[in-house]
């Protein structure tokens, strides 16, 4: 068991590797009435292939990660949802392009919460008649995705930054690829991906530590872990981008503009990882937040506004830059953007520099108030082998010149894709 | 044993209320603001809305955007956040700002008194041209809401969650959107909106919240007292909001966009509002009907039928209103409005699972003993405690719902009057 104080910013960590293979991490917060714990899946909506240790390769269709987060939530003893409720929990599920998280939170009834958990996600119970009822749930649920304007252009980005790499479709499929989603290919996934080896649990709040590892150990450790052994097959990207520009139509009140810069950089070194995604969101601050003249002189001149927002989003093999804007002038707005972003190096100071890391620091402080963002936040780390708790020193370590060399990789004179939404005409 | 938190009460002498609650449970200080204005008429409510718009521009002290950057980023990055919004028929101008906690950082001075002095300098000390606003600032803030109106389309779910409140208290003031109208905003050009400021801030009802590791709570309050020194003469109440009991309208309408799911909302009159005896009975009801995945509506339509990915339920407990919101095939609109129908009546005439009633209760109790470990809810409930009229203790609020009987339950569901349907269906715009 890994237990370490962080006196800096007044919290506890307990982390340890079961005999079953799960990994464990506990933050105690003793004056909260919730308790929130989340399992984390190692598969999301990019794995869609893999090669077993006889050379053999198996293709899932796209959406099937999504799907199983769907399905596990009936079992033969009926709604998983009820059984949550008699206890007034709640449990909810959301998947990512790299994992399938399954969570709860309580005020009491902690472990049967704990074990209920468990019980859905490791004991499926694949029966067609609820996969069929379960497509048209989800096709509802992709409709509902299709008229979300911001959802459109996010999604658009990805279709044109990427080639092959399947971050490129939507998390939940098409409906013509779930459709080809059957009991077979549902149990052949989970007998992959669904076993302890290949998950986490986070525990936040007020729950003695000895009693939850107590519990684990008695619980899980004789829980079956077929560990067969495979390899996530992903397909070769090449640089650069797919498409320069995308227009589509939507019912919306003006348009909407997405500008994205893919990382060609994207090293499997994993401290180098999170360190290319503060790096790349400190460098976006600098250049278009709202303490620098960018923003204003955009703003002026009514290029952008309030809903102007960027970001940079590094996964395992993929990593973008995606500036947003709504505005009437697209492409006085765009060469605005990309002129401010071309021009930036001789801006480069360090003052600004220090400046942002109180700024990350601060917003840094915000996540830990809130359960869902810390967990989720602890989850992208670990899978990168960092400690979410202990990052205040790595913001503080980072240097200028690895800033300025990021500047000049990602978005110094580089291509980018354009996605414009536009007002359907009347 | 439930942790709850409890507010320090206090009054300034010039009659703006705070509560503080001082507790180290969150990593950062929470200073939250309140000006509370009837929802009444449509050039107000424009004006109104304006306002927070303008003055999160610039102060005088802090004159640009860029000046009020450079602070927030100087107090260990500050967030500052201005909005408006709607409960019962009051109009809120909310101002906010959170910094992290003292003890986390190394700063010169107290960052918790620093966060009120720069909220007094944004809200109190705006920046004027000679008369009136900073006229550019009243140019943006006018263009900017007139866009945020006018974007209320682009999220189809809030689109037909407004029209279906338009639509279904038509000559009531709750019709009138939160942010104000195209309309009033024009209207608004012949004022001299800062002198109507410094009226709404003499006559209406300031509440400020603090919540975090504040040291002494009285030394806070006597530093904001000091600070907050202004001439106030207080005339309007905290709540204006009038409960329709009879002569309901029913409405079907429908409108078309270009979309590819039918978005419907169903509206209910309940008249039933917190000082009622069946307050806590309508809780357990909403809660039964469409607040859970265990509820009537989920099992049925999603989890039975497939019919819908999201049906819910929401409670205006201030105007006494429950909406239905579902996304839907348009085809399956008569379908799913039967389903809506029966299960009313089956609450009517009792046919509830008694499990139902307990999850429902065990669900709602957890949600509120969550409520206080997050900053921001823990404001916005006792908020709603004081419009409405009572501050009820978190003990008090899970024992009235844990005495909640299905007789109550019944009542209460021959209150509700189902009176509007509105359905956004796939068409041309």
């Amino acid at each position: 068991m890994k237990y370490k104080q962080f006196s800096n910013i007044n919290e506890e960590y307990y982390e340890k590797k079961l005999k079953s293979g799960l990994k464990v991490v506990f933050i105690p917060r003793e004056k909260f009435n919730k308790k929130h714990a989340i399992l984390s899946v190692d598969v999301g909506s990019v794995d869609l292939k893999i090669k077993d240790h006889n050379n053999n390769i198996s293709e899932y269709p796209k959406g099937i990660a999504h799907f199983m987060e769907h399905i596990l939530f009936e079992n033969r003893e009926g709604s998983i949802i009820d059984k949550f409720s008699q206890i007034g929990s709640s449990v909810n599920a959301y998947t990512g392009f790299n994992n399938t998280n399954y969570y709860f939170n309580t005020t009491s009834n902690f472990f049967s919460a704990l074990s209920y958990l468990f019980g859905f996600v490791l004991n499926p119970h694949f029966e067609e008649k609820r996969i069929e009822h379960e497509k048209s749930v989800i096709n509802q649920e992709i409709n509902m995705y299709q008229d979300s304007p911001s959802w459109q252009s996010f999604y658009q980005l990805l279709q044109s930054l990427y080639f092959e790499y399947p971050i490129k479709y939507n998390i939940a499929g098409t409906q013509r690829s779930i459709k080809k989603i059957n009991k077979k290919t549902l149990k052949d996934f989970f007998e992959k991906f669904y076993n302890l080896n290949n998950m986490t649990l986070i525990v936040i709040g007020g729950v003695n530590p000895d009693k939850l590892f107590d519990w684990l150990e008695k619980n899980m450790d004789d829980q079956p872990s077929n560990n067969i052994p495979f390899e996530k097959i992903y397909p070769e990207e090449p640089n650069g981008i797919r498409l320069k520009e995308e227009d589509i139509a939507m019912s919306i009140s003006r348009p909407i503009i997405s500008l994205g810069f893919k990382e060609n950089r994207c090293w499997q070194d994993k401290e180098k990882i999170i360190k290319q995604d503060m790096i790349s969101n400190m460098i976006l601050e600098m250049i278009f937040g709202k303490s620098n003249d960018h923003y204003h002189d955009l703003y002026n001149k009514d290029l952008i506004d309030e809903n102007f927002s960027f970001n940079y989003m590094r996964e395992k093999n993929t990593g973008f830059a995606k500036v947003y804007a709504e505005t009437k002038e697209i492409n006085k707005t765009v060469s605005g953007i990309i002129d401010i972003i071309n021009n930036w190096e001789k801006e480069i100071n360090s003052e600004d520099f220090e400046v942002v890391k109180h700024k990350y620091i601060g917003r840094y402080f915000r996540s830990l108030n809130s359960f869902e963002t810390l967990s989720s936040q602890i989850i992208k780390y670990l899978n990168l082998e960092q400690n979410y708790l202990d990052i205040i020193k790595m913001i503080k370590g980072i240097k200028l010149e690895e800033v300025i060399d990021q500047y000049q990789n990602l978005l110094q004179n580089k291509e980018h894709v354009k996605i414009i939404i536009k007002k359907v005409k009347k | 044993m439930i942790k709850t938190s409890k507010f320090n009460e206090y009054k300034t002498e010039n009659d703006i209320d705070v509560y503080i609650n001082n507790t180290d449970k969150f990593k950062t200080n929470y200073i939250h603001l309140d000006i509370v204005r009837p929802l009444s008429d449509e050039n107000e409510v424009s004006k109104n809305a304006l306002i927070p718009y303008i003055l999160y521009r610039g102060s005088k002290k802090y004159p640009t955007n860029q000046d009020i950057s450079h602070r927030l980023d100087e107090l260990y990055g500050a967030d500052l956040n201005v909005s408006v919004a709607r409960r019962g028929e009051n109009q809120l101008l909310r101002f906010s700002i959170e910094v992290i906690n003292d003890r986390y950082v190394d700063y010169k001075e107290s960052l918790i008194k620093k966060a009120v002095d720069f909220l007094y300098e944004i809200v109190f000390n705006p920046l004027l041209d000679e008369k009136d606003f900073h006229q550019e600032y009243i140019n943006k803030g006018r263009t900017f809401l007139k866009e945020k109106i006018l974007s209320l389309k682009n999220d189809k779910n809030s689109y037909v969650i407004e029209r279906c409140y338009q639509e279904m208290c038509r000559g009531e003031d709750f019709s009138l959107y939160t942010l104000g109208t195209i309309d009033g905003l024009q209207t608004s050009r012949q004022d001299n909106l800062y002198n109507y400021f410094q009226d709404v801030l003499k006559e209406s009802p300031i509440e400020m919240f603090i919540i975090g590791d504040v040291g002494e709570a009285d030394q806070l309050y006597k530093y904001i007292n000091q600070k907050f020194e202004m001439e106030r003469d207080k005339k309007l109440p905290l709540n204006n909001t009038f409960i329709k009991t009879e002569d309901f309208e029913e409405k079907e309408l429908e409108e078309e966009d270009e979309i590819t799911q039918s978005r419907l909302c169903a509206g209910m009159r309940i008249p039933i509002t917190r000082s009622h005896p069946l307050y806590f009975a309508l809780i357990v009801y909403n809660g039964i009907l469409g607040g859970f995945s265990h509820s009537k509506l989920f099992t049925t339509i999603r989890e039975d039928r497939g019919l819908a990915y999201y049906i819910n339920t929401r409670l205006e407990s201030t105007k006494g209103l429950i909406l239905i919101n579902a996304g839907i095939d348009v085809v399956d609109y008569p379908i799913v409005k039967e389903i809506i129908e029966d299960k009313l009546e089956e609450i009517k005439e009792g046919k509830i699972d008694q499990k139902n009633i307990e999850w429902t209760k065990k669900k709602l109790i957890n949600r509120y003993k969550t409520l206080s470990d997050n900053n921001h809810s823990i404001v916005d409930a006792f908020l709603l405690g004081l419009i409405n009229g009572k501050k009820d203790s978190l003990n008090y609020v899970i024992n009235s719902i844990k005495q909640v009987k299905k007789e109550d339950i019944i009542k209460v569901a021959k209150k509700v009057n189902l009176t509007t349907h509105f359905l956004l269906k796939p068409g041309s715009a």
